[in-house]
């Protein structure tokens, strides 16, 4: 029954409380969750940790990630890339703040614009050969960079620092890449 | 004035989360400057960027992973309910200082009166306590005073010899309080079940009717397994215990009885204990006890005493020492002979015997030294002297009588061994008396015959034994060879391989001599070489 719910519903639905829909959600987020989360942290057993944070977050502040006006799909992506990296930061001794319910409200808590076009993962999933051929379409450089960027969680300055290029041309790359991802998405008819 | 291209310019950067703090401060101030901020711009940006792991490959997490969030969230929300409890506890003393004042005394002390009051009513049901519920609106709680009456009543049941399960069932249904059977009633079933055990019409049948009566599934006791077992001791210590008794005690009984090891012990070790440790009195079953006869015995015995006498009769004298062939000859041929006289008649046995008597002991006295005359005339007289007392009386026809007859063999064995003796001893004296008579051209190519044979034989032990020693000595002689070959081999290999260098040698030094004569452009130098090539070859 849950199965067959989209995202917003199941969102929904665990606001309600209702496990059955939060264990629906887990079922179908998992492994493209999990995956993401493994490549920025590395490391299975803290991808599983960080996997099981962000669950008993969406549990516990279901009310305060406005599914309803964001996309689900980015949302718990966001969610999982400012857990993990938290996670990552904490394990190699950066001095950050104590990891507090406020804490986690104001920095782990996506901040996402209410104008996100909707976006569900069966659609995403169903569109994936062409969000794959969008992205591999770009130039090794600009795919590094944007990696680096993402993945990494480097800034601008950061990048340019380690691949010993000017600030400028990172921004430059950075740019060009999303907007050319974009126009192929565009192409395609996804966004 | 901020750039709103240069803010567009910083959308992608900032849905990549890569933007530098001092861009960051630059879109918040913007956005607080209350500027149109391309809201729209971002969101598609967050959006094209959350799609970006979608190109990895997918991995899926552990599948303990669930259960482990699972138990995660239970714990979380049993410490938010605790949270709550505690929040609430810490709330409601404050509220309940302020309704207490609220509420007269008097009603409290109405509403214990009447509940205590309903207590000590006898005739107290459920359903009344419902009903006082539904009036007074105040749930009651099952105090201890009524527990502990319903506990009295379950053993007024249980100590009633009607008690049954039907009535705990009504009582049950009655007082709406699941009774547990208590340990009392237990032991009473357990009675129950050893009386039925006992009946000798006892069941499995009414086994099952008991359990249906009752309701209760009866596991069968230990007490009971061990009258079973009692039982079929019984069964197997009868006389008359059969396998198929057994099989109609389970039909009966309804019960598969193992026969135990213990008891098969058991038996064996009585018998053990009977017997102590006699082999005779042991009673082997199916075994009918044949009282062991010495006739019997003899019987057993005879055999080997046949395959005694019909070996070969020339084997123990090769294998004796040729010193006391003559008495071990003697004993044996006693030995032999009696069993040839017993079977059959004693002449022919005595002349075969004496025959191959002059034989053997011609062949040993080939052997040994030759007698003197003084022992040879000795013999003569002494069998003279024997024959005329044994020849004169008739000894044969008298003497194999009883013996055939005699009841004790060893006596009759003795006197026919001595008799014989005496027959084979006169024999040979004859013998030797006729054969340096007039009989001499006969028996010497027997003698001969044989003693060449012996010979042979000796002569042919003997050239094996050389051929032994021989060969193990030409093996030693090849080994030996062998090896001083391969050091002679190796000694010339040295030599040979001395030789070259030594000469290799010699012409690096003539070649070296030569070389320095001629680098050198000094007169003394080379003088001094020649002179030093002169005192090493000189």
């Amino acid at each position: 029954m849950t199965t067959e719910l989209n995202d917003i519903e199941l969102f929904k639905r665990i606001l309600n409380k209702d496990s059955k829909a939060l264990e629906a959600l887990y079922d179908r987020y998992s492994p493209v969750l999990f995956t993401f989360i493994k490549r920025i942290v590395n490391d299975t057993a803290i991808a599983d940790g960080v996997l099981a944070d962000v669950f008993v977050i969406i549990w516990q502040k279901t009310s305060k990630l406005n599914f309803e006006h964001h996309n689900p799909y980015a949302v718990l992506i966001n969610l999982c890339r400012n857990k993990a990296l938290d996670t990552l930061r904490r394990a190699q001794n950066i001095e950050l703040p104590e990891y507090t319910g406020d804490f986690e409200d104001e920095f782990i808590l996506p901040k996402l614009s209410i104008h996100t076009p909707q976006n569900d993962l069966s659609k995403i999933l169903l569109n994936r050969e062409k969000i794959q051929f969008a992205i591999h379409s770009l130039t090794e450089a600009q795919q590094y960079v944007i990696s680096l960027a993402y993945y990494d969680s480097l800034t601008e300055s950061d990048i340019a620092a380690k691949l010993n290029i000017p600030l400028l041309t990172v921004k430059s790359k950075i740019r060009v890449a999303l907007n050319s991802i974009k126009e192929n998405l565009a192409k395609e008819g996804i966004q | 004035m901020i750039d709103e291209q240069k803010i567009i310019g910083l959308l992608q950067a900032k849905a990549l989360g890569c933007l530098d703090p001092s861009d960051e401060k630059i879109l918040s101030e913007f956005i607080d400057g209350g500027h149109l901020f391309p809201w729209d711009e971002l969101g598609t940006f967050q959006s094209i960027a959350s799609l970006l792991p979608v190109s990895l490959p997918l991995e899926q997490p552990d599948p303990s992973l669930k259960d482990k969030i699972a138990l995660r969230l239970i714990k979380l929300t049993e410490e938010i309910r605790a949270q709550k409890i505690i929040e609430e506890e810490k709330q409601i003393p404050p509220e309940a200082e302020i309704n207490l004042p609220q509420e007269p005394d008097f009603i409290e002390e109405e509403s214990e009166q009447q509940v205590e009051e309903i207590n000590d009513l006898p005739e107290l049901t459920p359903e009344q306590h419902g009903d006082f519920e539904e009036v007074t609106g105040i749930k009651i709680k099952m105090p201890d005073v009524i527990e502990e009456e319903f506990k009295q009543q379950v053993e007024e049941l249980n100590d009633s010899p009607e008690s049954t399960s039907e009535q705990h069932r009504d009582f049950e249904e009655v007082a709406g309080i699941k009774i547990k059977m208590p340990d009392v009633i237990e032991e009473e079933f357990k009675q129950q079940v050893e009386e039925l055990n006992d009946s000798p019409e006892s069941t499995s049948e009414q086994h099952g009717d008991f359990e249906e009566v009752t309701g209760i599934k009866i596991k069968m006791p230990d007490v009971t397994e061990e009258e079973f077992k009692q039982q079929v001791e019984e069964l197997n210590d009868s006389p008359e215990s059969t396998s198929e008794q057994h099989r109609d005690f389970e039909e009966v009984a309804g019960i598969k009885t193992e026969i135990p090891d213990i008891i098969e012990e058991d038996n064996f070790n009585m018998e053990i204990e009977e017997a102590t440790f006699n082999l005779d009195d042991v009673a082997l079953p199916d075994y009918e006890s044949t009282s062991s006869t010495e006739t019997d015995f003899d019987q057993i015995e005879q055999p080997g005493i046949e395959n005694i006498t019909e070996k070969p009769f020339e084997e123990p004298i090769i294998e004796t020492p040729p010193i006391d062939t003559i008495e071990t000859f003697k004993e044996s041929s006693a030995e032999t002979s009696i069993d040839d006289i017993i079977e059959s008649t004693v002449i022919d046995g005595v002349e075969s015997f004496n025959e191959q008597f002059t034989e053997e002991q011609e062949i040993e006295e080939a052997f040994e030294e030759p007698l003197t005359k003084t022992q040879s005339s000795d013999m003569a007289e002494q069998s003279e002297e024997q024959q005329i007392e044994s020849v004169s009386a008739g000894i044969y026809a008298q003497t194999i009588e009883p013996l055939l007859d005699s009841e004790t063999v060893v006596e009759s064995t003795e006197k026919i061994s001595e008799e014989t003796t005496e027959q084979v001893q006169d024999k040979a004296v004859l013998e030797t008396k006729e054969i340096s008579g007039s009989d001499s051209e006969k028996q010497p190519d027997i003698t001969k015959r044989s003693v060449a044979d012996k010979m042979f034989k000796a002569i042919e032990q003997d050239f094996d034994s050389l051929r032994y020693h021989y060969e193990r000595s030409e093996a030693k002689l090849k080994r030996g060879l062998f090896v001083s070959y391969i050091i002679i081999a190796v000694l010339f290999l040295l030599l040979i391989f001395s030789f070259f260098k030594l000469s290799g040698d010699i012409n690096n030094l003539l070649d070296e001599i030569k070389s320095l004569k001629k680098n050198t452009s000094s007169s003394l130098l080379n003088e001094k070489k020649v002179n030093s090539f002169y005192q090493f070859f000189g």
